[in-house]
């Protein structure tokens, strides 16, 4: 959270003094047409493919302040999805934006070249201010999900070594495995063959349908919530 | 499907009203030539690459039932294809126009707006198709029903 502020904070201070540099004041830059591109464009084509809890929950992810446990990925694709639509939502704008006053060209009250390159600007603004900010978002899913090692808790409980049906000499495999050591480590610290190892591990693996460790640690943080 | 039709009519709406609230004209972005140079392209290119069946699937995979993880990762190629389709038969639209423009009204100056809006509704309809594309193509990825 105190990241996004963080981020959010640095975008409106390049934004104001790019504003002050050309000696123009705040509120020629608050506008609904691009606000409404840039936030409606996204958002309504993500509730067009995800579900509305989906996209709640791609928000909390965001928002969180604590490790995210679960599969994250779909969260990061929302996060993803909408940073492009913010783009093209603001080019989409722009487009719709120039051919109205490009079609009102000599007629009374006629638009100046001022006025285009106003709409312009005002658009990318918007585009480029939402797109980081959902960037900054999904770099935040991102980090949120990568906990560091030091900080796992790797101990199979005994609730654990139950719903997998795990043995305990295969607990004893796993745990070294999950701390880090190699194949021959575990073999020679547990007096057995290293083809031995790798037997226990692959049949973890298959009780657990883990493909690696990377999935089995998830798997243990999911199941220690 | 019905909130994916549901979706696109506000994506509709959103884009008339900003169209209203800049001043413009909905009859001026309404383009028969337009839609024909974005989407006849790519539904002769697509058509050139796969099967009929093929795209059919393809629909029917990003709109409601869902043939399965193969068909699943073609119909995802086909609208990605689809979607950078539109972009480009869009500035292709553009391009046209403004030759058109330059070649018969390059003297006329003051008069060049009128002309110059119409060509860029072919980038309108390639970018608006493209969102959708997009989206199809999210959908198709998920197999969303």
């Amino acid at each position: 959270m105190g990241r996004l502020v963080l981020g959010i904070e640095l975008l409106i201070v390049v934004v104001a003094l790019a504003a002050l540099s050309t000696g123009s004041d705040f509120t020629p830059l608050v506008s609904l047409p691009p606000l409404a591109f840039t936030v409606a464009v996204p958002l309504l084509g993500g509730l067009m493919i995800w579900k509305v809890t989906e996209v709640a929950a791609a928000f909390r992810d965001a928002f969180s302040t604590e490790w995210i446990v679960r599969d994250r990925s779909m969260s990061l694709r929302i996060w993803v999805f909408f940073e492009r639509g913010a783009y093209l939502g603001g080019i989409l704008g722009v487009l719709v934006s120039v051919m109205a006053l490009l079609s009102r060209i000599g007629q009374p009250g006629s638009v100046s070249t001022r006025n285009l390159w106003t709409a312009v600007g005002l658009f990318g603004l918007y585009a480029v201010l939402f797109g980081t900010m959902y960037r900054i978002l999904r770099g935040i899913v991102d980090v949120l999900s990568k906990k560091p090692m030091r900080e796992l808790d790797l101990t199979l409980s005994p609730a654990f070594k139950q719903r997998y049906s795990l043995t305990e000499r295969e607990c004893e495999v796993i745990a070294l495995i999950l701390r880090g050591r190699r194949y021959r480590e575990v073999a020679e610290e547990l007096f057995i063959s290293i083809k031995t190892v790798k037997t226990h591990v692959y049949h973890v693996y298959e009780k657990t349908s883990c493909r690696g460790r990377v999935d089995l640690i998830r798997l243990l943080q999911f199941n220690g919530d | 499907m019905v909130r994916f039709f549901t979706g696109l009519v506000l994506l509709l709406a959103l884009v008339c009203g900003a169209i209203l609230i800049e001043g413009g004209d909905l009859l001026g972005y309404v383009g028969f030539t337009a839609f024909m140079i974005v989407f006849f392209p790519a539904v002769v290119a697509s058509l050139a690459v796969w099967k009929a069946r093929d795209l059919g699937q393809a629909f029917r995979d990003a709109l409601g039932e869902h043939g399965g993880d193969h068909s699943a990762g073609r119909s995802v190629r086909i609208w990605a294809f689809y979607e950078r389709v539109f972009y480009l038969s869009g500035v292709l639209g553009w391009l046209t126009g403004v030759v058109l423009i330059l070649g018969t009204r390059a003297s006329d100056t003051p008069l060049l707006g009128r002309p110059f809006s119409a060509s860029l509704t072919a980038v309108i309809y390639g970018v608006f198709f493209g969102i959708v594309a997009r989206i199809l193509r999210y959908r198709a990825e998920r197999g969303v029903a």
